[in-house]
């Protein structure tokens, strides 16, 4: 005898359809999880930032992975940018008092000479690292429209906030305390 | 007590609810095997009622047209509306839409108008479009395609000449082995009934001609989505300087550019431009193009356009001079290249002497607290702050030199420099893309079109041939083109003896006739 026929649409029919509706909640869900952009452009806030290895002064690599599991402050920056020179003073100060705590500061300089940043660096008693993207790449890939522009990262790799302006010594140790309490 | 069936009279328990023997209900008529079953079956669950309703909204073809039409639309507005990454405009997009489209500019990118190829909306029409085009094919393909492979080789005579095309000619003289030897040389494939009918089929694929076209469409749709995987479809600019080797991002290897060239016509049009590029893949050059406009350099799956170039001033040629102190500029001992755009920390001068870079501002100027500082990147306005040490790091001068054409020297010490030349140094601008999902395009697109071919011009065709005496029955049936297959019958029946009582070669095929 025959198999037994059941009712509606034969086990191939329900089996193929039973795949597209899963595959189709599948892509709805990841489309409903993935971090929602707080603006049009840019790196998403919630979402882990890319991966870049820069030179540093010294010609060492230093890449953001590096630093993974802390606090880290990545700021855009260049020697030309008025507000840029107004902000510098501030992140020597707070990186002086917090990196003790485990924060890092990566200062990423746009496209400018080796020797214009040393000399930048000197004049204000830099002290945290400052990486050359000599070809703009890395701050293409951040979406880097105003200078400055900071990011923060939390110690769960992810980004916390995208601060599009100079930031006061106050601002900045508001994100980072509470970035090291989490 | 045993009961019986009122239908067969076959034994029948008391608890039966139909009979086992011809599925009778008690009290009932006999029923076929299809419709006991379909009475007997466990009921639909709701799942597989709501999978069954959901097979059959994708299975319609009306469904299948409105979608198409939902991803022409999505298609059309992604053009229409000016996208994210083709604007030229230095601001982001959430300044840029509200003044490029007004009232809407924000609404656009809210619904991602603004994103199109890349919006949840379009991806799901995609989506639906994809589910569409296989549940249709595969209601239509699986019946198909078990038709096909089960044939009916016996029909009977009857049948044969019910047939849409059939002629009746005289029984051949080899008999039933002529018949299939007439077929063979036609390229049929034959296969003998049971009860003497021949069956000859030709072109099956042909049938199978659009799912071959869905196939390729479907590729054709996942090359499209490969462009969401990171580095599938990369697309970016570079400059490259003159005689510069520049690495090439998410790629092993640099392009080196050994000098652009652009060509006017007297009238300034511009005429060409040209890069002659060079591929440098673990140190060694191994490839040489030479760029232009529509002339791409390609090398392991990127392509580089020429899009654009810039001058700026690239080195000051400086002349050495030793002065005594307090008086003029002296003689010159030597000459020197500083970079303008990445100066060396220090140069060598002479023996025993050597001047440090402590500062250098592209674009000098001074800021309102009455600091030096560069106004902005470009290489408008340069001026160097300079040492003279010597090898001891005895401090032996300062100088601030700026790099303009009659400009004063500020200096003081033994030694300074003196601007003689500034030469421009020259960019090409090259624009890199790299598709990884090309191949796969070009086999979707390669596929439907192979499909297009198998679907006009394979046709299927299928003959039956019956010898019934003294005569024999030819028939067939086509899903393309009667016309042909009812000329090939015809010449069969020509090469056939005359039906018995009809002269040999006046009007022989008697019954041909179409449907």
């Amino acid at each position: 005898m025959g198999p037994v026929l059941a009712k509606g649409h034969p086990a191939w029919k329900r089996r193929t359809t039973a795949f597209f509706v899963i595959v189709g909640l599948a892509l709805i869900l990841v489309f409903a999880l993935k971090p929602q952009q707080t603006t049009g452009s840019g790196v998403a806030v919630g979402a882990p930032p890319p991966d870049f290895a820069l030179k540093t002064m010294d010609g060492k690599s230093l890449s953001l992975s590096q630093l993974k599991g802390k606090v880290v402050l990545v700021n855009f920056w260049a020697s030309w940018c008025p507000p840029c020179r107004d902000e510098t003073p501030n992140l020597v100060q707070v990186y002086d008092r917090f990196h003790q705590q485990g924060v890092e500061f990566v200062a990423v300089n746009l496209q400018e000479n080796t020797v214009t940043v040393r000399a930048f660096a000197d004049r204000y008693h830099i002290t945290y690292p400052i990486v050359l993207d000599t070809y703009g790449r890395v701050t293409d890939q951040f979406h880097v429209t105003p200078l400055p522009t900071t990011y923060l990262i939390g110690k769960d790799g992810k980004v916390a906030a995208k601060l599009e302006q100079p930031l006061s010594q106050g601002v900045m140790e508001g994100y980072l305390t509470s970035l090291l309490a989490k | 007590m045993s009961n019986k069936c009122t239908a067969c009279q076959g034994p029948l328990s008391e608890v039966a609810k139909f009979c086992p023997r011809c599925g009778a209900p008690p009290g009932g008529k006999a029923r076929s095997k299809a419709a006991l079953a379909q009475a007997t079956a466990p009921p639909v669950t709701a799942w597989g009622q709501f999978l069954d309703d959901t097979w059959d909204f994708f299975a319609s073809v009306k469904v299948a047209v409105v979608l198409i039409a939902l991803l022409v639309v999505g298609a059309a507005v992604g053009s229409l509306v000016e996208q994210e990454n083709l604007y030229q405009d230095w601001r982001p997009p959430e300044l840029y839409y509200p003044m490029r489209y007004p009232t809407w500019g924000l609404t656009f990118m809210k619904l991602g108008l603004t994103h199109a190829y890349k919006s949840a909306w379009f991806f799901a029409i995609i989506f639906l479009c994809c589910t569409s085009l296989i549940i249709c094919s595969l209601q239509r393909l699986i019946p198909l395609h078990r038709a096909l492979n089960h044939p009916r080789p016996d029909l009977p005579a009857g049948a044969i000449r019910s047939l849409p095309e059939h002629v009746t000619a005289g029984a051949p003289a080899g008999g039933g082995a002529a018949v299939e030897a007439l077929l063979k040389k036609k390229g049929y494939r034959l296969t003998r009934g049971k009860t003497g009918s021949l069956y000859g089929e030709r072109g099956r694929l042909g049938r199978y001609g659009p799912y071959i076209i869905h196939i390729g469409l479907l590729l054709c749709a996942a090359a499209a989505f490969t462009k969401f995987i990171p580095g599938w479809d990369v697309e970016q600019g570079m400059w490259v300087a003159d005689g510069e080797t520049v690495k090439v991002p998410s790629a092993s290897f640099a392009i080196r550019s050994d000098g652009f060239t652009a060509g006017y016509y007297p009238d300034g049009r511009p005429k060409m431009f040209q890069t002659e590029a060079r591929v440098v893949d673990n140190g060694q050059e191994v490839l040489k193009h030479t760029i232009k406009v529509n002339d791409p350099l390609s090398y392991q799956g990127y392509e580089f356009y020429q899009t654009t170039f810039k001058s700026e001033p690239g080195v000051a040629k400086v002349n050495i001079l030793k002065t005594a102190p307090g008086g003029p500029a002296g003689d010159q001992v030597g000459s020197l290249e500083l970079d303008l755009k990445s100066p060396a920390p220090q140069y060598q001068v002479l023996p025993g002497v050597h001047v440090v870079v402590n500062d250098y501002f592209p674009d000098f100027g001074v800021d309102p607290s009455g600091k030096p500082v560069s106004k902005s990147r470009d290489i408008k306005n340069p001026v160097f702050l300079l040492t003279w040490q010597d090898d001891a790091g005895k401090i032996l001068g300062r100088q601030a030199l700026f790099v303009a054409k009659g400009a004063e020297v500020v200096a003081d010490g033994p030694y300074r420099l003196q601007l003689t030349d500034i030469v421009d140094r020259h960019y090409t601008g090259l624009k890199l893309h790299k598709d990884r999902s090309f191949p796969f395009m070009i086999a979707g697109i390669s596929i439907v079109f192979g499909g297009m071919l198998i679907t006009f011009f394979l046709y299927h065709r299928q003959v039956w041939a019956r010898l019934e005496g003294d005569r024999l029955i030819l028939g067939g049936r086509t899903n393309k083109f009667p016309l042909g297959l009812r000329s090939e019958l015809k010449q069969m029946a020509a090469k056939l003896p005359p039906l018995p009582g009809e002269a040999p070669g006046a009007g022989s095929v008697a019954e041909a006739t179409g449907g």
